[in-house]
């Protein structure tokens, strides 16, 4: 058999025998028995033969000569009646609607229409009765009454079987008559059997009728979807059209929609025919002469007289938005498509009655009406319809049926004729003598006569339509500052018209030289913003710049806020200046200004600004006044935050001062004595020196000197708690604040945000494919998508060495087991040399304690300045590298240029990043930090510094706290690292990212000094596992056994050790946590309020308190 | 020309910088010129130094921020095109300074434009025909970038 077939195009081409053969065994289907093991209903027969069948006269359209196929179909057709599927009626069985084939290859749009027209006028005696039945349901829409025109498509269907029409018709009077539940639940019904296209286009259906889904919207959102699929091309149009009538105009993509419904019912292919017969005749310059007339001949085959008459609807529309009293309308349809067509006019307006009718659009497509206006929407408004008619040489009548394209003929008419019914309006009067003017070339008449039309009230389409025309003519005319003028006023009045103002040909092509010259300066600014905003052209964003900086020159301004009195009192109009400052003098503008200089004058700058505004009392003055404080809310967290970044290398010196005080205060007081008794100095200090770094060597010798061994243990042991202290020491804090989780989070969140980073899904596995490798698998050739995603997971790899190396190997109080830690605190003969005169000239191991941190901080500065430069140019070099080889890898695959512009972006926010990581790298300032910060401040912070390191994790927080409560640096240092350790805990370990509601309370009781704190968030079903129960009774028998030392260390996953070491330090403290029932987690912690001068303390709703510090001592 | 050359390095990134600074000063040894370069990390420090001192070179990256990154300051804005901001200046004061552009991004996006490479060539030599000197691709592991600024600085003080 095999080498008989035939191969069409590469294809396999078959015979009328074979695809008689295809038919019978579709029929065959029907009679399938149904067994336990393959059990079948009734209407899945139905579909498994109906989807066969169609196939065989698909093939059959393809394969056979015309006279062989049409008696293929005929016989195709009987031998289906025979068998009760579909074909004698007009419509189909529900279950086997929209089984359409594979793929559909259309033939020329001629032939299809003929083929259709021959489809139809078999079925004439059926087709007859139908259109009877649909004119009867239009009658009951148009008198309103959607009972009886509901009643009219269920008794359709009862007679002729279901189609899209009767179905997009129940769903939008269940709708209209029940609402959104209902409309849902007869979707639903309706699409129980169906297949999984005509599911999609059922619930499709239902989702376009809801109230809340906008027509635009609804249309993004579907194309998106029909894109993404694995459907064809040609079946991915007729989706499109199916869903919300988007039809092209070429031949070949109205014969392919025609084609498809050829295949579904013919109630559809009539009204598809319908459809594309209007749209060809409606945009004639796209179609040969041939296929207007197979549309024509259709029209009248299928008895379509249109009941409105376009210029009619548009004659309304324009009288609407001129505001001259409307025409009598006939019919409730005429006069909401009229209204609709109007508010497409209208510049105005908001835009209800335009999204209305295109809702009406989606949702009415069996309504005639409607057909040939589809282009309604991207008809032009008024004001770019009177520039044209004026400008241009209109014709006055065209053979064309678009609406645009009716309109603007209509209007055109109307200024060249006195007597036209529309010169009613002033308006058109002004316009059409000027256009007279315009043609003589009278410019200025033509400009003065427009200029003296203009309405008093400018807030309307009317007005619009002259400001738009002034300035294009000002423009002709070379009056350049008087268009820049006209321009400015139109724009800022109304937005929406600063697409048509003439603002390409003012600004293309010219550079700042010829722009600086203008004396209008404010007016130039806020037309180089208008131009910016939409041409995107970075240069005059530039100019814009320079023209703001030349008008504070002129007015001898050297800020921006020093300007809003001298504009004001030089009386440009309110509306301008406010424009100006608000929108021309956005950030990107101000942050090169003069005198600027640094990111935060910027954020003052603009605040400022802002305030000055608000004191000229306009109605927006409240907006400017919120987004000032807005501003003055993020500096004062910018700057709390730059306060925690530049305590990243920490130490809690109170906490290792008073342990220190409490240990080896005795020694100390014993070093001194042995001083005073001339045992002090030893010889050589290489000794003490030998002491102090290798203490234990010594143990078992006697001192050389008594007094210098000593004090060797003594340094030995401050350091060792400065050092390694499990709560409070440097090496504890940076695990804390640096290496648990924030450089992992500051080298991927910004990778993981736009998708170029995988991530494994255990350790020892591959990288997954990022988000940003997936979307480009569909644009290169398949065969490089392994080498694409091998790119990916190598650069991934690397990005995740270079943070373990900063994590696990640098980041480290140097020791033996961390060789390349970069914090080593070593102390040389000099260091002790000074720290033992310090040591003799202290009174206390206090005074001595102090001075030996502020001595380890200087020695250990001297270092780090230097580390910091290697760090930063060492993970710069690396970043760099990585991103060449992947950017090289990524060119050798073609792949576009938006995501190799993406990968720069990334590299560049990385080299920023690698410039911070390094910033980190200093010693802390915090005790000269006079500053007092609010609870509620730090919770912001912490919930910042969280959502900052953590891609997508959006919590909702709520934060009830002692709103008087102030804390000093150090009390700030120690509750924002709790609360970030708390609410990192939950971003990692809740499941739920998004929308988490997050509540923090926190509460003073006075009685014991301690601060409470609970933390409660939601959880997702899985988080909450038996071994997760099981891990958390670990960690809490830790807890109680004080053996979270260790856990503390690590510097993931232990969070809630770390948490119990800065807790725990005190026994009045303590730490609880657990699953609650909602599913949720709660955490309740402790921390001790030390209040050096408690009779000024007043809290909860008293007076102030004043900063103090806080920490578990 | 003065007889010092003074010239005006605008770079971020600090290695980066100092591997032109060498390279710049090699060359300037080899064409014999007294050569004085002075550092400038974002565009609002290179306006600045250009609206107080004179130079007779210019060798500008692209992609800049808007303000020196140092502590407690991000940067402000990152501006891809930082380096056209500086072409803008210089055409605002009328200044006639040779620039050469040093960028290591195959391709640079503006937010919605994408240029690459070729494409900033050419707009920087239409728009700029007098002061655009020409642009190199920067790449560490590859020399040829230094060989290019050599033979670009040759021709403008040879010349």
């Amino acid at each position: 058999m095999q080498k008989n077939i035939k191969k069409v195009g590469g294809r396999r081409r078959y015979s009328v025998d074979e695809l008689r053969n295809m038919v019978r065994g579709a029929i065959a289907q029907l009679r399938t028995p149904s067994t336990p093991e393959h059990p079948l209903e009734s209407w899945q027969r139905q579909q498994a033969a109906q989807s066969q069948i169609s196939q065989a006269l698909e093939f059959g359209r393809r394969d056979l000569l015309i006279p062989v196929r049409d008696a293929f179909e005929k016989w195709a057709e009987e031998t289906q009646a025979e068998h009760d599927i579909n074909s004698q009626r007009m419509g189909s069985r529900a279950e086997n609607l929209g089984i359409l084939p594979e793929r559909i290859e259309p033939n020329t749009l001629e032939a299809e229409l003929s083929r259709s027209l021959d489809i139809l006028s078999k079925k004439d005696t059926l087709l007859q009765k139908i259109l009877v039945q649909i004119t009867e349901y239009r009658e009951a829409i148009e008198s309103g009454d959607f009972d009886i025109a509901l009643n009219k498509i269920e008794e359709i269907e009862r007679e002729h079987g279901v189609s899209y029409f009767s179905i997009e018709a129940k769903l939008s009077h269940v709708y209209e008559k029940f609402g959104t539940d209902e409309l849902k639940k007869t979707a639903r019904t309706l699409a129980l059997h169906g297949r999984s296209l005509q599911r999609f286009f059922i619930y499709n259906f239902g989702v376009r009728n809801e109230p809340s889904q906008g027509a635009a919207r609804f249309k993004i959102n579907i194309k998106r979807r029909i894109e993404s699929s694995a459907i064809n091309q040609n079946l991915q149009a007729y989706c499109r059209f199916r869903l919300y009538g988007d039809i092209t105009t070429t031949s070949r993509g109205v014969a392919l929609i025609i084609a498809y419904d050829q295949y579904t019912t013919k109630i559809d292919l009539y009204f598809t025919l319908l459809r594309a017969c209007t749209h060809i005749l409606a945009n004639s310059p796209a179609f040969s002469s041939a296929e207007i007339e197979a549309a024509k001949k259709t029209i009248n085959f299928l008895q379509f007289t249109p009941s409105l008459t376009l210029e009619r609807i548009c004659e309304g529309a324009l009288r609407r938005v001129l505001r001259i009293s409307p025409a009598v309308v006939e019919s409730n349809t005429e006069s909401f498509i009229t209204i609709g067509i109007a508010s497409f006019l209208s510049t105005h307006g908001d835009g209800l009655a335009s999204e209305d009718f295109e809702k009406a659009q989606l949702n009415r497509s069996r309504c005639l009406e409607f057909y040939g206006i589809e282009d309604a929407g991207t008809s032009q408004n008024l004001p770019a319809l009177a520039l044209s008619c004026l400008m241009e040489d209109v014709q006055p009548f065209s053979t064309s049926k678009s609406v645009n394209q009716i309109l603007k003929s209509r209007l055109s008419a109307a200024l060249e004729s006195t007597s036209d019914d529309l010169q009613a309006s002033e308006a058109v009067r002004a316009l059409s003598r000027a256009k007279k003017f315009h043609r003589a070339g009278q410019m200025g008449e033509a400009i003065e006569c427009l200029r003296s039309a203009l309405p008093v009230e400018t807030k309307n389409s009317v007005a619009d339509m002259l400001l738009v025309c002034v300035a294009h003519l000002q423009l002709e005319s070379d009056d350049r500052e008087g268009a820049l003028r006209t321009i400015a006023a139109a724009g800022v009045a109304n937005e929406r018209i600063i697409p048509i103002l003439p603002l390409d040909n003012l600004f293309q092509n010219t550079r700042w030289k010829v722009l600086a010259e203008y004396n209008a300066k404010s007016e130039l600014a806020i037309c180089l913003d208008f131009y910016v905003r939409n041409s995107g052209d970075r240069k005059f964003r530039s100019y814009k710049r320079y023209s703001v900086e030349d008008l504070m020159e002129s007015n001898g301004a050297t800020q921006l806020s020093e300007l809003v009195k001298p504009l004001h009192e030089s009386g440009i109009q309110l509306e301008l200046l406010e424009y100006f400052f608000h929108y021309v003098c956005d950030v990107y503008t101000i942050e090169l200004l003069p005198n600027i200089g640094r990111s935060k004058a910027v954020m003052e700058t603009r605040a400022l600004l802002l305030r000055e505004l608000a004191k000229l009392q306009t109605a927006s003055d409240y907006l400017y006044i919120q987004e000032a404080q807005d501003i003055e809310s993020q500096i004062e967290l910018t700057d709390v935050l730059d306060v925690l970044d530049g305590s990243k290398v920490y130490v809690d010196e109170r906490a290792i001062t008073n342990a220190v005080n409490a240990e080896l205060s005795a020694d100390f007081q014993r070093y001194l004595r042995l001083v005073e008794s001339g045992v002090g100095q030893s010889e050589s200090l290489a000794t003490v020196l030998q002491n102090l770094n290798s203490p234990t060597a010594k143990t078992f010798q006697i001192p050389d000197n008594e007094a210098d061994n000593l004090f060797a243990e003594i340094l030995s042991q401050i350091k060792e708690k400065f050092l390694f202290d499990p709560a409070a020491g440097l090496d504890i804090i940076i695990g804390r604040r640096i290496r648990h989780g924030t450089i992992a989070s500051e080298l991927r969140a910004p990778l993981e945000r736009v998708g170029l980073i995988g991530q494994r899904p255990r350790v020892g596995a591959g990288y997954a494919p990022p988000d940003a490798a997936l979307s480009i698998t569909s644009k290169i050739d398949p065969k490089y998508k392994k080498y694409l995603f091998a790119a990916f997971a190598r650069f991934s790899e690397a990005i995740d060495l270079q943070i373990a190396v900063l994590r696990d190997e640098m980041f480290h109080v140097t020791t033996k087991t961390k060789p390349r830690g970069i914090f080593e605190l070593q102390l040389g003969i000099g260091a002790l040399a000074l720290s033992r005169s310090v040591a003799q000239s202290c009174v206390t191991i206090d005074n001595f304690s102090r001075e030996c941190l502020s001595l380890f901080w200087y020695f250990l500065s001297l270092r780090l300045d230097t580390v910091k430069k290697t760090v930063e140019s060492d993970l710069r070099k690396s970043l760099q590298s990585t991103f060449s080889k992947l950017v090289k890898e990524l060119n050798s695959l073609s792949v576009n240029d938006e995501l190799l512009a993406q990968v720069q972006q990334s590299s560049e926010e990385l080299q920023r990043r690698a410039a911070n990581i390094a910033s980190w790298i200093r010693v802390p300032n915090m005790e000269a930090d006079p500053r007092s910060y609010s609870m509620r401040q730090i919770v912001d912070v912490a919930v910042a510094v969280v959502c900052g390191q953590r891609a997508g994790f959006k919590p909702i927080v709520n934060a009830i706290v002692p709103d008087s409560m102030q804390l000093d640096a150090h009390g700030f240092s120690i509750v924002s690292d709790a609360l970030y350790i708390a609410i990192d805990n939950i971003s990692q370990r809740s499941g739920k990212k998004v929308d988490n509601k997050v509540n923090i309370t926190i509460s003073f009781d006075s009685q014991v000094s301690i601060i409470n704190f609970l933390i409660e968030n939601e959880i997702t079903n899985n988080a909450r596992t038996p071994e997760k129960i099981q891990q958390l009774e670990r960690i809490r028998n830790n807890i109680r056994s004080k053996a979270f030392g260790d856990s503390a260390r690590r510097d993931k996953g232990s969070g809630l050790s770390k948490l119990a070491a800065i807790v725990m330090q005190d026994r009045k403290a303590c730490i609880d946590f657990d699953f609650t029932s909602k599913p949720g987690f709660y955490l309740k912690f402790d921390l001790v309020y030390v209040n050096s001068n408690p009779s000024t303390v007043a809290l909860n709703g008293h007076d102030s308190l004043p900063a103090q510090e806080v920490g578990a001592l | 020309m003065s007889s010092t050359v003074r010239a005006l390095l605008i770079e971020d990134d600090d290695a980066k910088g100092q591997t032109v600074y060498g390279s710049l000063n090699r060359e300037f040894s080899r064409l014999k010129i007294l050569g004085d370069v002075t550092f400038a990390g974002s565009v609002q420090s290179a306006i600045e130094w250009l609206k107080r001192d004179s130079f007779d070179l210019i060798v500008a990256d692209m992609s800049l921020p808007t303000f020196d990154v140092k502590n407690a300051e991000s940067g402000g804005s990152p501006r891809p095109l930082g380096g056209l901001e500086v072409f803008d200046f210089l055409e605002r004061l009328g200044l006639k300074v040779p620039v050469i552009v040093i960028t290591s991004y195959p391709v640079i996006s503006d937010g919605s434009t994408h240029m690459k490479f070729s494409e900033l060539e050419a707009t920087l030599s239409l728009d700029f025909p007098d002061i655009f000197i020409g642009s190199i691709y920067y790449d560490s592991t590859f020399t040829n970038w230094d060989e290019k600024l050599g033979h670009m600085l040759n021709n403008i003080f040879k010349a």
